[in-house]
């Protein structure tokens, strides 16, 4: 009998306990996003630093903060599969490359814009959603909406501004190159390399 | 005001559209299951039409609409600017408010016309959103391809328009619907329909003089420039359609529009 109340009893809080695991890692993915706001405005928006210093400083906070192989797996898509080896790596490194060219400079016209968290969800597989906002001194301010998720530690997989995603963007992007270039993932790594200049 | 916009232009550019859409003929769905969810995903079966028009949008931007926009930005001060965007925003609120009430948004339609009264009136004609700033009633966009959208009707194949850039057929028949709506195109005699035109005109200059950064920036982190505005236009205009308010304070990205999917998530979030 005592037993069979004790696992009735643990049945009953089985989803509360898991319940309240999912509201921490909300808290603990906002906390992430809020340290990564605070560790960018503090590290990258400074007039003095060097341009070469900002993008070298913006690439260790993308290198510790987003899934970046992740990232890139969803941006091939299905020419993922396709690719080499040795082409999945120059793809990492070289969008990488194009990642910290394209948007660390946006730092240099920082003009102290407060950033602040605020909202958040778990999403059905498992991911979380942060919200957050940008005030600009006009008054308006900008969506910016986080998708983080648990690889080894709690990792950004992708980063939607007023509704458009970084990563789906990206992934039309890299699958029109690809089909310009006869559907050849080579092709779109010698774009790569023309863009950004990258051996 | 797109929308006045375009009814100078709709009738040519629908021959063109047709001319060119029977001239090009339209792309076949592939059967591989893989291609045919990119196929789906990309909804352009008439890329080389909409690339040649893409190609001729930009030239014309770079040549006439964005110095202009720079200059304009330029000469004028930022307050100056502000008021000239503020004068013509209220000017839409009729359009806006018709859209906000067509999609049953009582709510929102009655922001709409709270914030055109007194930004008529203590706002002085419009040039102060005294709505915004005292009353935290900010600003929010609707158009006729909107409410299609939240009735049901689907986008159709991406079309980028000659002169007014990345749409599609909803979109654009949301354009001339909110064209005809306007009461300024009724209330002016004919002879000074140029009013209109001007109007027109600024709002195009001011709308492109604040993105002149933004496209820069998109353009110069993109590989093909054509396929990520194609995917930002559609990106845009399902996050427009689910008005999302900042003060809602919401997951925005709650129903994220999967792009591979012809029917906008229609959630309403306020």
């Amino acid at each position: 009998m005592n037993r069979r109340l004790f696992l009735a009893a643990l049945a009953a809080l089985l989803p509360l306990s898991s319940l309240a695991q999912a509201a921490t890692s909300v808290g603990d993915a906002q906390k992430f996003i809020d340290s990564l706001g605070e560790a960018a405005i503090s590290s990258l928006t400074g007039s003095t630093l060097s341009d070469a210093e900002r993008q070298d400083r913006f690439r260790s906070l993308l290198e510790s903060h987003f899934n970046l192989p992740g990232i890139c797996k969803f941006v091939l898509a299905r020419y993922w599969k396709a690719a080499s080896d040795a082409e999945r790596s120059d793809f990492e490194k070289l969008f990488e490359t194009l990642l910290v060219q394209s948007y660390a400079k946006k730092f240099a016209e920082y003009a102290g814009e407060r950033f602040k968290v605020s909202g958040g969800h778990a999403n059905d597989d498992g991911s979380i959603t942060v919200n957050s906002l940008i005030d600009r001194p006009n008054g308006d301010s900008i969506r910016l909406d986080w998708r983080v998720e648990d690889v080894d530690g709690l990792k950004i997989s992708d980063l939607i501004v007023e509704g458009v995603s970084l990563r789906t963007t990206y992934r039309s992007d890299v699958a029109s190159v690809i089909q310009n270039n006869g559907g050849k993932v080579a092709g779109l790594i010698d774009a790569l390399r023309q863009k950004t200049g990258a051996p | 005001m797109r929308a006045s916009f375009s009814n100078l232009l709709r009738l040519p550019a629908a021959v063109l559209l047709l001319a060119a859409t029977v001239l090009t003929g339209c792309a076949t769905p592939p059967t591989d299951p893989d291609e045919l969810a990119a196929f789906k995903e990309t909804n352009d079966p008439l890329e080389p039409m909409n690339r040649y028009f893409f190609e001729v949008n930009y030239g014309l931007d770079e040549l006439l609409i964005k110095p202009v926009a720079a200059w304009y930005n330029l000469i004028l001060p930022a307050p100056v600017e502000r008021g000239v965007h503020n004068f013509l925003t209220n000017l839409n609120s009729p359009v806006i408010f018709a859209n906000d009430a067509m999609q049953g948004n009582g709510p929102r339609a009655g922001i709409t016309a709270k914030r055109f009264l007194i930004n008529s009136t203590l706002g002085v004609a419009g040039i102060f959103d005294v709505a915004a700033d005292w009353w935290g009633m900010k600003h929010h966009d609707e158009d006729f391809g909107q409410t299609l959208a939240v009735w049901g009707v689907g986008e159709g194949p991406y079309l980028v328009a000659p002169l007014l850039g990345p749409s599609n057929p909803r979109d654009l028949t949301g354009i001339g619907v909110d064209g005809v709506m306007d009461p300024i195109g009724w209330a002016l005699p004919s002879h000074l329909m140029w009013i209109n035109y001007t109007r027109t005109g600024i709002y195009l200059i001011d709308i492109r003089s604040r993105n002149l950064d933004t496209l820069d920036q998109i353009r110069k982190g993109s590989l093909d420039y054509y396929a990520t505005m194609r995917s930002l236009y559609r990106q845009h205009r399902n996050d427009e359609i689910k008005n999302y308010d900042e003060n809602s304070n919401g997951d925005s990205t709650a129903s994220l529009p999967d792009p591979a999917s012809k029917t906008p998530q229609l959630s309403q979030s306020n």
